[in-house]
C-alpha cells in the first residue's frame, strides 16, 4: 500500500459573517493515498468545496491539521502557501477559468513562469502537458476559439504542467455535456494512472463519481460515508 | 511569454479604458510641459538678458519701456559722467504694449556700438552690409524663421505704419528673446516713425560694476530737474519690473501645470481600479496557481507604469511638436521669450508621469494583492 498524500485530522472550519458563525466543517478526518482518484460528493453547503480549498491551501482551517506530502500546511502563512501551491497543487475549476486574452499555450505556461525554469524546459513542459490532453495542435488558440471540453482540457494541462503530485478539481465536469464530461474524466483517470497523480474531485454528479476509485460523501460538514468507486 | 506580455494583454483586453487613461495622462503631461516651458523661458530670458555691468536709463514717468521717451541728447550727458565707460541709445517700437503672441519688435540701434552692447553673432560681411546701408536690418534667427525672411528681402511692416527695411543679415544670440528682434539703424527708425531726436532708453556700461547703485542715483539726480527726468536701474531690475505683469501669471499657470498632473492620478487610478474590479476572479485564479502578493502587486503596478510611461511619452511629444510647430512666443513690454522646452524638463515630465501613475495604481493594487483567494472567488460567484 502506498503512503498517504493527504492526511486531514479533526479539521473544523467556521465561517464568520458579521455576528453570525457557520460551522462549515465539524471535525473531518480523511486520508488520501498516493495515486488515488477520490470523489467528494454531497449536497450544496455540505462543506465539500471548503474541504477541497483547505487541501489546496487557498483557505485555512479554524482548527485541526492538514498534512500534504508530510508537510503540515495549516501552519503556513499566505505567501508560504502560494509558493507551496506552485509546486504541489494543480487546481481545476468548474468554470475552466482560463485567462481569456492568453492562448492555450500561454495559459498552460502561466504557472511555470513562477518556477523560473529555463525557457527551453518551460516549453517542453507546456508541450508535454498539451500533448497529454491532446491539444498540442490548438496551442495558439484563444479560449474563446475552443469548445467547453477543450477549454477544460487546457485547464487540466495547466494544472499538470508544473508536475504537481496532487490534482484537485472543483466540479471539473460541471459545465460540460455528458459526452465531454465522460471524455474529461476518462482523461483524468488515465493521467492519474500513467503519471501517478493523486486526484481529489468535488462533484454533484453520481455519473462523474463512478469514474473515481473511491467516493466520500459529505453532509452538513461531516464525512458520512466512504466507499470504493466503480473503477 | 513573460510578465510584460501578460501586462500588455491585460491592458489591451478592453482597450478603451486604458486608452482614455493614457489620453488623460498625455493631456496632463502636455499641459505641464507647455506651462513649465513658458515659466522656464521667462527665467531664461531674465537670466541671459541681464548684464551685471549695465544700467538702463529710461523715462521716469513711464513704466512701459516702449512708451518711454528720452531726448537723444541725454546720451551725450551720460557719456560725460564719472564712472561711465560707454553709452548707447536705443529706440524701439512694437506693435503693442500689451501681451501678444505675434509681436514684431524693432530696435533702433547704433551700428557702431551694437556688438559691444548686444550679444549677436553673424558673418562679418552681413554686418558690414548692414552698417553701410541706411534702411538695412539685421533680423534675429527666430524672427527670420517665423516669417520666412531671407537675406536681401525687402520687408514692409504694415502694423508699424509701413516701416520698410531690407534684410542684410540674420543673427543668432545667446540672449533669450533677442533672436526674435529686428535691428535697424537708430536714425533711420527715428525718421521712419516720426520721432527725430528721441530714444527709448540708454544703456550705460559701468567702469566699475560694483558702483552701479551709486551711479544710478547720480544719473537720476543729474536729470531730475531736466525736461525729461530719468529712472535708472540695473538691467535685471529693469527687466523684472517690465515683465512683472506677466511673471505672476506665468507663475500661476505653472502651478496649474502641476495641478494638471492630478489628472494622471485620477485617470490611472480610476482605470486600474475598474480594471481590477472586473478581473477579481482572474487575479484569484493567478493566486490559486501560486502567485504571491508581491507578484500580483508587481503585475498590477506594471499596468499603471505602462499607462504613465505611454501617456508621458505622448504628452511630451505633443508638447514638443506643438511648441516647435507653432513657433510660439510670448512678449511683454518689448521683451520676447519662447518656451524653453529643455531635455531636463521633458525628462522631469516623464519621471513625474510614471511615478504619479504608479503611485495612483498603488491603492487598488495593494487591495487586490491582499485579497484572499477564497474571498475573491466567493465575491464574484
Amino acid at each position: 500500500m502506498k503512503g498517504p498524500v493527504v492526511q486531514i485530522e479533526g479539521v473544523h472550519k467556521i465561517h464568520r459573517r458579521g455576528p453570525e458563525s457557520i460551522d462549515v466543517l465539524k471535525g473531518v478526518d480523511l486520508t488520501v493515498p498516493e495515486g488515488e482518484f477520490l470523489a467528494l460528493m454531497g449536497p450544496s453547503g455540505s462543506g465539500k468545496t471548503t474541504l477541497l480549498n483547505l487541501m489546496a491551501g487557498i483557505d485555512s482551517p479554524t482548527s485541526g491539521r492538514i498534512v500534504v506530502h508530510g508537510r503540515d500546511i495549516s501552519r503556513f502563512n499566505e505567501d508560504q502557501l502560494a509558493a507551496w501551491r506552485t509546486r504541489n497543487i494543480g487546481y481545476i475549476f468548474q468554470a475552466y477559468n482560463l485567462v481569456p486574452v492568453l492562448t492555450a499555450y500561454e495559459n498552460v505556461e502561466l504557472p511555470l513562469l513562477l518556477l523560473r525554469l529555463p525557457s527551453k524546459r518551460r516549453h517542453e513542459q507546456v508541450m508535454n502537458a498539451l500533448e497529454a490532453v491532446g491539444l498540442a495542435d490548438r496551442r495558439r488558440h484563444l479560449p474563446s476559439q475552443l469548445s467547453g471540453g477543450q477549454e477544460q482540457r487546457v485547464a487540466i494541462a495547466r494544472a499538470l504542467a508544473p508536475d504537481p503530485p496532487l490534482l484537485l478539481g472543483d466540479e471539473p465536469t460541471g459545465n460540460l455535456d455528458r459526452d465531454s464530461a465522460g471524455a474529461v474524466l476518462g482523461l483524468i483517470g488515465i493521467l492519474c494512472r500513467e503519471l501517478g497523480k493523486t486526484f481529489v474531485m468535488v462533484t454533484h454528479d453520481p455519473k462523474a463519481a463512478e469514474a473515481a476509485d473511491r467516493v466520500a460523501r459529505m453532509e452538513k460538514g461531516l464525512l458520512l460515508e466512504d466507499r470504493a468507486g466503480a473503477l | 511569454m513573460n510578465w510584460l506580455r501578460y501586462t500588455v494583454h491585460a491592458l489591451t483586453r478592453a482597450p478603451l479604458r486604458p486608452s482614455l487613461a493614457v489620453l488623460a495622462v498625455a493631456l496632463a503631461v502636455a499641459l505641464f510641459c507647455a506651462v513649465s516651458a513658458v515659466d522656464r523661458g521667462l527665467d531664461l530670458m531674465l537670466a541671459t538678458g541681464a548684464r551685471s555691468d549695465v544700467l538702463v536709463v529710461f523715462d521716469r514717468f513711464q513704466s512701459c519701456p516702449p512708451l518711454s521717451k528720452l531726448p537723444e541728447a541725454h546720451r551725450g550727458a551720460l557719456e560725460g559722467m564719472e564712472g561711465v565707460r560707454d553709452v548707447t541709445a536705443e529706440l524701439f517700437v512694437i506693435s503693442s504694449c500689451s501681451r501678444v503672441t505675434d509681436l514684431v519688435a524693432v530696435y533702433g540701434i547704433e551700428p557702431g556700438k551694437v556688438r559691444s552692447f548686444r550679444d549677436i553673432d553673424l558673418p562679418e560681411s552681413e554686418f558690414a552690409a548692414f552698417s553701410s546701408e541706411r534702411g538695412a536690418a539685421l533680423v534675429g534667427r527666430r524672427a527670420a524663421t517665423r516669417y520666412g525672411w531671407k537675406v536681401g528681402q525687402t520687408v514692409s511692416l504694415e502694423r508699424l505704419g509701413g516701416l520698410t527695411f531690407t534684410v542684410r543679415g540674420i543673427f543668432t544670440s545667446k540672449t533669450e528673446g533677442l533672436e526674435s528682434a529686428i535691428l535697424v539703424d537708430l536714425a533711420y527708425l527715428q525718421i521712419a516713425t516720426s520721432q527725430p531726436g528721441k530714444v527709448t532708453l540708454c544703456h550705460v556700461r559701468l567702469a566699475d560694476p560694483e558702483n552701479g547703485g551709486a551711479l544710478a542715483v547720480a544719473i537720476d539726480r543729474h536729470f531730475a530737474n531736466s525736461k525729461s527726468p530719468t529712472r535708472t536701474a540695473s538691467e535685471r531690475a529693469f527687466m523684472d519690473a517690465a515683465v512683472s505683469s506677466i511673471a505672476g501669471l506665468v507663475e500661476f499657470t505653472s502651478l496649474l501645470g502641476y495641478g494638471a498632473l492630478g489628472l494622471v492620478v485620477a485617470g490611472v487610478g480610476n482605470s486600474l481600479s475598474m480594471s481590477i474590479r472586473d478581473r477579481t476572479r482572474e487575479i484569484a485564479i493567478l493566486k490559486t496557481l501560486g502567485f504571491r502578493r508581491p507578484q500580483v502587486l508587481r503585475l498590477m503596478l506594471s499596468e499603471a507604469f505602462i499607462c504613465g510611461a505611454a501617456g508621458g511619452a505622448i504628452g511630451v511629444a505633443a508638447a514638443w511638436v506643438l511648441i516647435r510647430a507653432t513657433h510660439f512666443e510670448l512678449s511683454v513690454e518689448g521683451f520676447s521669450f519662447a518656451p524653453a522646452l529643455s531635455p531636463s524638463l521633458l525628462l522631469e515630465a516623464m519621471i513625474l508621469s510614471v511615478v504619479l501613475a504608479t503611485a495612483a495604481g498603488l491603492p487598488a493594487a495593494l487591495r487586490v494583492a491582499r485579497l484572499r483567494v477564497v474571498e475573491a472567488l466567493r465575491e464574484v460567484d
